[in-house]
């Protein structure tokens, strides 16, 4: 028997190897520029929020106990401003650690640089320095260190919410759309009445709630679960009770769309094939739909989390998100609003606006690119 | 005599037919079976929002007597105040366990029960048994309760906040004051958001992936990336600080005063509408460009071309008509968005509209202020909700309800 060298085994042509619909679908994604740009900025992001405390050695106050971390700048010790510190103004440490921003500069310019925009001028040119790179609010904390740590509240609210709403509504979508009938209908108007709850006022009202509850047994002993869930909450910057009142509404238009999903994806010949064999509910569910319902889904979660972040902002913004003390976006720019009354200093403001701009133009290009990708019906929409 | 009962059926073919024509305008009997439906649905749904802000906002500590951030008051007087409201009542049921005994003449005292009582016995006399008349009252009479019944007439009750409850302003009122304020910002900020939304969807549509398509959806996704809580401040800083072109505040109270035509109304108006219409006409934009290039590779469009139709015609007369029809359906929920939107922006813009009065009366424990402002936009929501249902079926007679 003389096989040819090199010859192919005979294939079919039907019988070519089936392609991974993911990996066609992270090849499609591939192709998009912005959306891949848009990962990987999202992927710095990332990486900066949690490596927050290695990159900034200005840490700020404990959010709980109010007493100043290692290297942070006492806000006692510094006079009262009201304006913000511009760029590059420098305050001073009285820890002994080598000079950091400003070790840039020769003494000279340092020297200079103090006269012109340090709160005093420093007595001593040979005296340590701390510089605010972006400057300071005013309680003298730097500005560039909380926005650091403001993307971990922004990431967090952002990915772990929409986390959360994706695998609520999931599994109370496929629940409603698998089984149909009276559990569908049941499910479905406790849906319909969930949906004449405006968002925002219950969030801002259970923010109220539970910030409220937490204010009322701060620095008390409490055990049992409650004690346990407002010592997480209060480790957390107070992101726990944000999660709750974000999740509490938006996993219902999770829940529609995969509802709709598997509706539509029921009746289906391959369901039906499956069934035909023999396949049980559990095995349909997890093997055929789920992988064909989740593609919408993730796109439509990663379109949301924009709003997310934009909500956790806003509430920050009217005190009623992350705890006091707890750098977030938000706040920031809530606290240059209304201690500088934006006639201050106030292109500081530019600081935190641009961060949360950054990120959230990063998830709308994502979420794009993701629909591209997974759901190649709606390109270009 | 007999002139009227001829008359009569002819008025009743008159009724009949306007009320066909009124039918068929609704969208047949079918829409509106499935009107009364949804709005019939609608009512336990408000009933529930009740109950759930009631509970949250009761389940708060401190009330609006002795909210955080107020003068404090003696306990009589907090009493007092409490009686006069209504706010001693029990919360939901007031049922005899709660200990309450009612004695003033603002309880709602239902009617007397004819009690035996019997005295005396021992030592000292006979039993003697007489009928008392004991006070019945209203398990409904409870704050709760109250406030539903009010609710159901239209009468939110007056507001607890400091500065309102000593006038005696009621809530309906205080919401008719600010609603217009909210509305004033929406409103433009609507037709701002469609005026400048469809243009840019439009031209980015027709010149696909040309430098102007680009250019148009850069700024459609970085408006729609851009939150009013950044726009708005920065706004602020070019217009108002450093050009002051604008009023960083309204000075004049022209904002209670209403629309007029004058350069100020206009310098007042200008940044909170932007703020607000930037994101909505980003989505617009986005939804217009996207529906239209579908459109443009429909069949009608092809043989509107092949007639040796200009460009012009076919994309604005044949093309837009249809492409138009998702971009409409969003009005609904841009209703409703436009009133939580403006939350926003009025906080940032101190504007004395609705949103402000809602976070402002959360802290200051407003409890009836609260109650109707939330149920004012769940009416809103609610009505968004049915209104998009209701332009799909006009706007595609595919769709129906059954």
């Amino acid at each position: 028997m003389a096989v040819a060298e090199g010859a192919e085994p005979l294939t079919l042509a039907g019988e070519e190897k089936p392609s991974n619909p993911w990996l066609d679908a992270w090849r499609l994604f591939r192709r998009n520029k912005a959306a891949v740009v848009a990962l990987n900025v999202i992927i710095v992001i990332f990486l900066i929020a949690i490596s927050a405390p290695l990159l900034t050695r200005l840490e700020i106050l404990d959010a709980r106990t109010g007493e100043a971390a290692r290297h942070t700048i006492n806000p006692v010790n510094l006079p009262q401003v009201d304006s913000y510190p511009d760029p590059l103004t420098c305050a001073r440490d009285g820890q002994d650690q080598n000079p950091y921003w400003c070790s840039w500069l020769s003494e000279e310019a340092l020297l200079e640089v103090q006269n012109k925009y340090c709160f005093r001028p420093a007595p001593d040119p040979n005296q340590r320095q701390w510089c605010y790179l972006l400057g300071g609010d005013s309680s003298g904390k730097d500005w560039l260190t909380q926005t650091v740590y403001g993307a971990q509240v922004s990431l967090a609210v952002g990915v772990l919410g929409a986390t959360m709403s994706l695998v609520l509504g999931l599994i109370y979508g496929v629940i409603a759309g698998f089984y149909g009938g009276r559990v569908d209908n049941i499910m479905m108007r406790i849906v319909d009445f969930m949906y004449g709850i405006p968002y925002l006022v219950l969030v801002i009202l259970l923010q109220v709630f539970f910030t409220e509850v937490a204010r009322t047994y701060q620095g008390t002993e409490r055990g049992g679960l409650v004690g346990f869930v407002l010592d997480l909450n209060s480790d957390m910057g107070g992101l726990l009770f944000l999660f709750i009142a974000l999740g509490s509404l938006s996993w219902i238009g999770m829940a529609r769309l995969a509802r709709g999903q598997v509706l539509s994806y029921r009746e289906k010949e391959f369901v039906e094939a499956a069934r035909a064999v023999g396949a049980s509910n559990r095995r349909i569910i997890f093997v055929h739909l789920l992988p064909n319902v989740i593609g919408p889904l993730i796109v439509a979660e990663t379109l949301a989390i924009p709003g997310y972040i934009f909500t956790e902002a806003f509430l920050s913004f009217i005190g009623l998100g992350v705890q006091p003390g707890t750098p977030s976006w938000g706040a920031m720019i809530s606290e240059v609003r209304t201690r500088g009354g934006f006639f201050s200093n106030r292109f500081i403001l530019i600081v935190p606006s641009i961060a949360l701009v950054i990120t959230t133009l990063s998830f709308n290009f994502l979420g794009d690119g993701l629909r591209d990708a997974l759901d190649p019906r709606l390109r270009g929409t | 005599m007999t002139a009227t009962t001829k008359r009569l059926p002819a008025d009743q073919g008159i009724l009949k037919n306007t009320l066909n024509t009124i039918v068929r305008m609704l969208g047949g009997t079918s829409m509106i079976k499935f009107l009364v439906r949804r709005l019939l649905a609608a009512i336990p749904v408000l009933l529930a929002i009740l109950l759930v802000t009631f509970a949250l906002i009761h389940a708060l500590p401190g009330g609006p007597f002795n909210a955080v951030g107020q003068r404090r008051m003696p306990d009589y007087m907090v009493e007092q105040l409490k009686e006069k409201f209504g706010l001693n009542k029990p919360l939901f049921f007031n049922t005899p366990s709660d200990g309450y005994f009612p004695d003033g003449s603002d309880w709602k005292i239902i009617g007397y029960r004819n009690e035996q009582v019997t005295t005396g016995g021992g030592q000292t006399g006979g039993v003697r048994t007489e009928v008392r008349r004991v006070l019945r009252v209203d398990l409904f009479d409870s704050q709760f309760f109250n406030y539903l019944w009010g609710a159901l007439r239209l009468d939110f009750g007056p507001s607890l906040n400091v500065a309102l409850r000593d006038q005696n302003v009621q809530v309906g009122d205080e919401i008719a004051r600010r609603l217009p304020v909210s509305m004033q910002v929406g409103i433009f900020a609507v037709i701002l958001g469609f005026a400048l939304g469809i243009p840019l969807g439009v031209l980015a549509a027709v010149y696909h992936n040309t430098l102007v398509d680009y250019f148009a959806m850069f700024f459609a996704v970085l408006g729609q990336a851009t939150p009013a809580i950044v726009l708005a401040p920065v706004l602020i800083i070019i217009f108002a600080v450093e050009l002051q072109w604008v009023p960083v505040i309204d000075q004049r109270n022209q904002w209670r005063a209403g629309p007029e035509f004058s350069l100020y109304y206009l310098q007042i108006l200008a940044l909170p509408v932007i703020t607000l219409a930037t994101g909505m006409s980003a989505s617009i934009a986005r939804l217009t460009r996207a529906s239209l290039l579908q459109v443009l590779h429909e069949d009608y469009v092809r043989t509107a071309r092949a007639k040796g139709l200009r460009e012009r015609a076919v994309i604005y007369v044949h093309a837009l008509k249809n492409a138009l029809i998702p971009v409409a359906t969003i009005i609904g929920p841009l209703l409703a968005g436009v009133l939580t939107g403006t939350f926003v922006v009025e906080l940032i813009y101190t504007i004395p509209g609705l949103g402000k009065v809602f976070v402002d009366s959360v802290a200051a424990r407003d409890y009836t202020m609260i109650m109707g402002v939330s149920l004012l936009y769940s009416v809103f929501l609610i009505i968004g909700n049915i209104l998009v249902d209701v332009i799909y079926t006009w706007l595609d007679p595919r769709i129906r309800f059954d």
